[in-house]
Parts: structure tokens; C-alpha cells; sequence
């Protein structure tokens, strides 16, 4: 079935938001390998002295099919070891209950007494797991109704995309500091913590204290899929090298006769990064910070987005399907789509299917010559346990986070990444390959709570398109631009910044579909920083 | 029918009753009225409950209301939420959709339950009428989900329509996105989906006219159009000034969850409401304070709108909301 999309497969590609939202959503950098910060996400009312961020114990690994680098190229495996070490010993959970609320996308994973995977977690963990599963689509108004009603469950998990205003504040009225439990060489006592990376922690690091356990992401934004045989089918180029190359390859797939079109989301991401359009910010280097709306490149970058609309090379439905990533992926799927501009971590829908052959679109600057690559913010999401002084409860959650955050190689791993034999996975050829109902029960959402530095390793998808992936990153790894105001305090960031993302996305929405000229961007951009953004811009220069 | 028996009576009421309310004291009043009483007792409770008791929660248009906060760690900032609505253009702009949706839904969807319950009325076989009505009722129970899609479906950019025209060579219509005539794409959906529901109680009124005065009008050599204008619609007048009031009660709510689907496809410029307004402002962005201010004045306006229109009705020798 070959509109079939599993949450597993969904869950990676957190990176989504990049291609929801014009300005590429929760695409932030991750200041990685800076030292230990100690004021990184400082917040006003500070619960205490700033601590030192968990101390980094490279993991194990088994040797990689290719080495990935410390740039953020990942680790290429062949397969899954499936007799790999066990790094948890002891008892993990104490048979009560887990209430923890997870972010989901699809179906919501098949109940407890159908699947065999959730009852192995159980098992293993020693725990009833009981997910609070909130729709992707619903959780900007689930997620403030929980909070409003105090209705949040003892465990949450809050994808970091989804820009949720206040978190400081909130973290500290609601959440457990776990700073005494995780700060420096305490977090040893969980090893597979303390195998989670710098760039994941920064995430969780609110007030100067640690209150989220991250799921580290992949450091690269988006990517553009194409489809390989629509698009030798048009006989056109799929490695364009230049603007007009692109613009050439659009036009010669679009055949609106037969409902095919290039695309039918906003690209706006791509176009700025192909423009060379900075990271959010830039730091001058007398300190101040300039937004990347006032960089000259901006306003052209959404000039060429709404002629390329203009052109008919986007489908008659882009303005719903904008914020439809299903339907815009079964359209993909379909062929009805040429290319796909998604979060990195879609490679996992893509490369789950073995009958779609498919491409990463290299990126390229306007006149030709290199593009810039927004670097993302390095975690999907962070965990974090409700107020409590309950020591023990807070030990057995942290227990819980470092048996799922096992890295890959470890049988830990192994067992949240592919569940029951037989029944979830087949083994073939001595290569684990998850089965149909394996994706689907991996719906549960567990694996994606919390974690360390992922790998590429899809033994169920196309031959080859680990190593593709990997070639990409190879190639884009040096264009990297992170975000210099990432992690940096802003109280008006904290709690105007959704609202005013949204009034520049929508503005940059109106001119991208026709509905008002690219010159309308000049005043939407004097309303956005007059609303804010100019006192972003020196609360950021002050939190240095 | 339940709708039938709600309904305020259109023949004047007995005299008598007129007189003896006013002598009768209070004490005995309520003895005679404590059965009554007693049985709406609960709606009443329901109304403090779910209606009154929540309007306190008002204080938020006037604090920086933070939900984890709460009402007594949020702070108070006086004026300060309705003045940065006031500056806020895109309020502004909310405001001006809503007017001009409501006005087209009073101008364009208002008569046609009207016009459908007389022509209903007209129809002489029981068996037809009653398979129009059933017809006429059923989208009223599709959600507004399933009635977006299916418009989506047949007359969206990649729907049933321009599919057809594009391979024959025609150029497509932009009707589902095309903002300047969404506020019509509105009207019609809703006219399609409620003009057949709202027949009901236009039915109901016509039925309620006494059929003497049919006949007598037929004795004084009234064709079908004088017992229309002289019968039918007399009869109705009241109900359609009530409906009218109501209406106007909330001209300001014209559809959330409708506009609410089809909003990315026009963009806020064209279908940003009030009720949008504050959704996105208050639950979405986590601005609560500026959202409920935005929502308080919306009531302010309704309840203003609603007493202005049962004064005229009343000028007007209507009997309105309630009697004088």
C-alpha cells in the first residue's frame, strides 16, 4: 500500500515543522561544541544557580558500514545487530503506571491487548504504560488546554518544534528540576544519558537548570525529495545546479492534463536557503543582532517563490495543502507530485518503502556555486517529569528515559526499535527487517521520548538509500549555518515569538499564493519587528 | 413536534390573565407558580453553571493571564489588552469580515428558510412533501468537515469541475481559493447545509395560522397571492421578527469551525473572523488576555445589537424577544 504512512516513519521526520511553516518552522542552531554553557535559555526568575549541562560520555558503537563525523553526518549500518550488548541491568520500572503524553501523527497505535510490542515494553520496563496521545495537528490547541486545565499527565513529552510560549515559565511553575539528578558527572549514574549530546541538552536547559531529557535530532533541516520516475519520465535534469536549472526542471515535470505538478507545498525554506538568507539571525560583530527578514536576499527569495507559483508549477491545491504534510506525502507517493520539500527526518517515510525510488535534491546557490543549510536546533523533543519531590519516582523516570535512550548496537535499542520477533520483525538473510505491523505498533510513540545521536540504517527500504542520504549530508555538511541567537533568552521571544511567526508566515503565505505582492513584505517585516522583533533582537544581544 | 410547542403563541392571549397578575401578591404568586418554578429550576442551574459562573472568567481581558499562572499569579493590566487589540490591525480587519459575512448572511441565507417553508407549504401531496422535506433536512447533520471536503471535492483547484475543464482544454475556475469571493462561497455553503433545518419553524408558524381565516379570505374572492400577502405572511410576521432578533444576537458568531477549515485556503486575509481571531490570539498564541478582550466585546456588541433590534421590533407593534 503505497499511501501508507506509519507513525514510525513520520516520527522522523520531526524536521516537518521545517516545511509547514515558510520560514522552515523549528529550523534554530545548536551552538554544539561550545564548552559548557551555563546561561544558555536563561529565563527572568531564576530557581536557582545556573548549573554545569551533563557531562558527555561517548557511547560504544558497533563499527558503522560508513563513519558519520562529528560534524553531524550520521552513522551508516547495514542492519541492526540483534545480539548486541545490554547496558541496563537491574530493574527499570516498579510496575506502576506511565502516564506520559506523546505527540503522535498517525492512527493512534493499535490497543494494549493487540499488541505485542506495547506488552513487551511493559515487560521490559516494568511499567503499564499508558500514552496520553496528542494528534500532531491538535496539539498547538490540546496541548494550552492541558496546561490551562491542569490536566497534564505525570510524564511529558514536548516536541520542541512546536514553539510552546513560555516554557521557561512553564518548566519551572510545573516540571521537576532534574538539575541535581543530571547536572555534570551526576547523570553517570544513567549511562545512556550521558551518551545524549550537548546540542540535545541545550533544549531541555531552561532557567540555567535542566527540567527535559532530550530526544536528540539529526543536525540538517530539510531536504527535497524528487521522485526519480516522474521525472526522468519528463526527461528532465534532477541535480539542477542553479536557479534557472530549477526552475527548468519545475516547468518540464508540471503537466497539468495529468494532475502531476512539481510541487504542492511551500518551499519558501529551500528558496531563502538558495539565496542565501541567514539562519533567524545574524550577529554583527559589534554584538547586535539583525534578523534574517531584514537580509537583502529575503524579500527576492519570496519574490521567486510566488513566480514560481505564478508559472502553474504548484499544484491547484498548494494553499490547503500547506499545512496537509499527509496528503501532501500520499500525493508524493502517488507521483502526482514531483518533488517534496520536508523536514530531514521525512527520509524515514521515503525510505521505508521499498517500491518508491526516489532522490535527495542537492542544494545549490542562485548563480550556482553553494547554498547555505540552516542548521537545526538538535532535539525533537524533551521529556519532563510533573513537580514532585518523590526521589524514588524521579529516579525510576530517569531509569525509564536511559533504558529508551540506549543507543544503537545495545539490545535495548533493539528491542524499542523492532519489538517482538516474528511478529513485528522477520529476519532475513540474518538482517531484522520490521514488518507491517511492527511500524504500526511502533505507533506508541515510546522510542521517540527521549535519545541519543541517531544512525542511518532502513534495511526495510530501497537498497542504497542510507548511503544516499549519507552522500547528501557529505555534501551539505560544509554549508552548515547555525542559528547565533539559539538558545539564547529572550523574554519577548518567550512569550510574543509564536504570534509573531505566525503574522510573518502568513504574510510570506499571501505574496508565495498571489494574494499580495512581494512588496507587502516591507511592511509586514516593520510590523513584526515594531510588534517584537527589534526587542528580540537586544534582549538576544544582552543574553550574551 | 418540541420545536411546536416552544413556540411564543401568535394569537393575542386570553385577556383575563392580564388582569389577575396584577393584583395578586407576590407570596401567592410564587405558590402558584412553584411547580412551574420548580421544573426549570435545573435549566437554570445549567445556565449558572456553564454560562454565568464562566463569565467571571471576563477578569482575564483585563490581566496578562498566564493558565499556569493562574488568576491570582497572572497580573493585572488594566486597559492595556483592549488597547493593543485596538492598534492590532489584524483585529480590525477581523472585525470587517464578520460585519460583512453577517450582512450577507442576513441579506442572502435569512429569506430562504422563509421562502422554502411557504413554497414546502404549497405542495399538495403529503408523500412529496415529506420526501422534500427529508431531502431539504439531511445536510444539516453533515459536519461541516464533510461539507468542506466535498465542496473541496467537486469545485476545489484539483476537483471534479476543474479536472474536467483542464482536460478539455478549458481554463480552470478558482472558486474554493479565491479570496475575493470566499465571503459568497461562505453564504452558499451554509444556505445548503441550514436553509432546509431552518424551514422548520417557518413551517410551524404557518401551521399555527387558523385555517378560518383561509377560508374566509377564499369567501371574499382572495386568489393565492392576496392569501399569501394578506394570510400567510401576517401570521408568520412575529416569528420572523423573533428569528430576526436572534439572528442579530449573534450576527457577530457567523461560523468557526467553517471558516476555520477554509481559512489557509483564502489566507486571513479574506476569512479571519472575531471567532478566528480570538482562537488563534488566545488558545493557539497563549495571548488569553487580548483574545478575551476581543471575546468580551464581541458579547458587549451582541447584547447591544440584540436590545436595539427588540426596541425597533417593539416600535414596530412586534412583540420582540419578550412583551412590554
Amino acid at each position: 500500500m503505497s499511501s501508507r504512512i506509519s507513525r514510525r516513519s513520520l516520527l522522523r521526520s520531526a524536521g516537518l515543522a521545517a516545511a509547514l511553516a515558510p520560514f522552515g518552522g523549528a529550523l534554530a542552531a545548536c551552538g554544539s561544541g561550545s564548552g559548557t554553557r551555563s546561561a544558555g535559555g536563561g529565563g527572568s526568575a531564576s530557581a536557582g544557580q545556573a548549573v554545569p549541562l551533563p557531562t558527555y560520555v561517548p557511547p560504544n558503537k558497533p563499527k558503522p558500514l560508513y563513519e558519520g563525523t562529528a560534524q553531524g553526518v550520521m552513522d551508516v549500518y547495514e542492519s541492526f545487530p540483534m545480539d548486541g550488548p545490554k547496558t541496563v541491568t537491574g530493574p527499570v520500572g516498579d510496575g506502576t503506571d506511565f502516564n506520559v503524553m506523546i505527540m503522535t501523527y498517525g492512527q493512534p497505535a493499535p490497543p494494549l491487548e493487540e499488541n505485542v510490542y506495547w506488552q513487551l515494553l511493559n515487560k521490559e520496563l516494568n511499567l503499564n504504560i499508558k500514552p496520553v496521545q496528542v494528534p500532531f495537528a491538535d496539539f498547538q490547541t490540546k496541548f494550552p488546554a492541558l496546561v490551562a486545565g491542569d490536566d497534564l499527565p505525570e510524564f511529558v513529552s514536548v516536541p520542541i518544534f512546536q514553539n510552546v510560549s513560555r516554557l521557561p515559565q512553564l518548566a519551572e511553575a510545573q516540571f521537576t528540576d532534574l538539575s541535581e539528578y543530571l547536572s555534570g558527572d551526576a547523570v553517570k549514574k544513567y549511562p545512556n544519558l550521558a551518551g545524549i549530546q550537548e546540542a540535545g541538552w541545550l533544549n531541555g536547559y531552561l532557567n540555567g537548570r535542566i527540567y527535559g531529557v532530550p530526544r536528540s535530532d539529526p543536525i540538517f533541516s530539510t531536504q527535497i525529495y524528487t521522485k526519480t520516475d516522474v521525472i526522468e519520465a519528463a526527461g528532465a535534469n534532477p541535480q539542477p545546479k542553479n536557479l534557472q536549472e530549477f526552475r527548468d526542471l519545475a516547468k518540464a515535470v508540471t503537466d497539468p492534463k495529468a494532475g502531476v505538478y512539481a510541487f504542492g507545498g511551500n518551499i519558501a525554506g529551500f528558496l531563502q536557503m538558495m539565496f542565501g538568507v541567514p539562519n533567524k539571525w545574524t550577529r554583527k560583530s559589534d554584538g547586535t543582532f539583525v534578523s534574517a527578514y531584514e537580509h537583502e536576499a529575503f524579500i527576492p527569495a519570496i519574490a521567486e517563490l510566488a513566480a514560481l507559483y505564478k508559472s502553474g508549477v504548484f499544484h491547484p491545491d498548494t494553499a490547503t495543502l500547506i499545512e496537509n504534510k499527509v496528503q501532501r506525502d500520499a500525493l508524493f507517493r502517488s507521483g502526482k507530485l514531483a518533488m517534496v520539500h520536508d523536514g530531514n527526518r521525512a527520509f524515514g517515510i521515503v525510505a521505508d518503502d521499498r517500491e518508491l525510488v526516489f532522490d535527495i535534491m542537492l542544494p545549490f546557490g542562485k548563480d550556482g556555486g553553494d547554498a547555505v543549510h540552516w542548521t537545526g536546533n538538535g532535539a525533537y523533543a524533551i521529556t519532563m517529569i510533573k513537580k514532585t519531590t518523590d526521589k524514588k519516582r524521579i529516579d525510576m523516570f530517569l531509569k525509564v528515559l536511559d533504558y529508551i535512550s540506549a543507543p544503537f548496537g545495545t539490545r535495548e535499542s533493539f528491542v524499542i526499535n523492532y519489538g517482538v520477533e516474528g511478529e513485528d520483525y522477520t529476519v532475513k538473510d540474518g538482517v531484522a527487517v520490521l514488518t507491517t505491523r511492527g511500524q504500526r505498533e511502533q505507533d506508541l510513540g515510546m522510542a521517540y521520548i527521549a535519545g541519543g545521536p541517531q544512525v542511518l540504517c532502513n534495511p526495510q527500504g530501497t537498497p542504497g538509500v542510507d548511503k544516499l542520504n549519507y552522500d547528501w549530508q557529505q555534501k551539505v555538511v560544509s554549508t552548515l549555518l547555525p542559528n547565533p541567537a539559539e538558545h539564547l533568552y529572550s523574554q519577548t521571544y518567550n512569550t510574543k515569538g509564536a504570534a509573531l511567526q505566525k503574522q510573518m508566515d502568513d504574510a510570506v503565505v499571501a505574496v508565495f499564493l498571489g494574494r499580495e505582492p512581494a512588496s507587502s513584505l516591507t511592511a509586514a517585516i516593520q510590523k513584526w519587528k515594531s510588534g517584537g522583533g527589534d526587542q528580540m533582537a537586544r534582549e538576544y544581544a544582552q543574553a550574551r | 413536534m418540541a420545536v411546536n410547542q416552544t413556540l411564543p403563541r401568535v394569537n393575542p392571549p386570553p385577556e383575563n390573565k392580564l388582569h389577575t397578575q396584577r393584583k395578586m401578591p407576590f407570596l401567592t404568586k410564587l405558590w402558584r407558580d412553584s411547580p412551574l418554578l420548580v421544573m426549570v429550576a435545573p435549566a437554570v442551574l445549567i445556565l449558572l453553571l456553564f454560562t454565568y459562573i464562566p463569565l467571571l472568567g471576563s477578569v482575564i481581558a483585563f490581566m496578562d493571564y498566564v493558565p499556569f499562572l493562574g488568576f491570582t499569579g497572572s497580573e493585572w493590566v488594566g486597559w492595556a489588552n483592549f488597547s493593543s487589540l485596538f492598534s492590532d490591525t489584524a483585529f480590525w480587519n477581523a472585525l470587517w469580515n464578520t460585519a460583512q459575512i453577517t450582512l450577507l448572511q442576513i441579506v442572502l441565507f435569512f429569506p430562504v428558510p422563509i421562502l422554502l417553508a411557504v413554497l414546502l407549504n404549497t405542495v399538495a401531496m403529503p408523500m412529496a412533501k415529506r420526501f422534500v422535506q427529508s431531502v431539504i433536512y439531511l445536510p444539516h447533520f453533515l459536519s461541516w468537515v464533510i461539507i468542506v471536503a466535498l465542496f473541496q471535492q467537486v469545485l476545489g483547484g484539483n476537483g471534479v469541475l476543474n479536472r474536467f475543464l483542464l482536460t478539455h482544454d478549458m481554463s480552470p475556475f478558482e472558486i474554493m481559493s479565491n479570496p475575493d469571493t470566499f465571503k459568497l462561497l461562505l453564504t452558499t455553503q451554509a444556505i445548503w447545509k441550514d436553509a432546509g433545518w431552518g424551514t422548520i419553524i417557518f413551517l410551524a408558524a404557518i401551521a399555527a395560522i387558523n385555517p378560518g381565516l383561509y377560508e374566509a379570505a377564499t369567501i371574499d374572492g382572495a386568489g393565492a397571492w392576496q392569501r399569501f400577502w394578506h394570510v400567510t405572511l401576517p401570521g408568520m410576521r412575529p416569528i420572523i421578527v423573533l428569528m430576526l432578533i436572534l439572528r442579530l444576537g449573534d450576527s457577530l458568531t457567523v461560523g468557526f469551525e467553517q471558516i476555520l477549515l477554509q481559512r489557509d485556503a483564502v489566507g486571513p486575509g479574506a476569512a479571519e473572523v472575531l471567532d478566528t481571531f480570538t482562537y488563534f490570539n488566545g488558545v493557539v498564541d497563549g495571548s488569553w488576555g487580548t483574545a478575551t478582550a476581543a471575546g468580551l466585546l464581541k458579547g458587549v456588541v451582541s447584547l447591544l445589537l440584540v436590545l436595539a433590534a427588540n426596541k425597533l421590533a417593539h416600535r414596530l407593534g412586534e412583540e420582540g424577544v419578550y412583551r412590554r
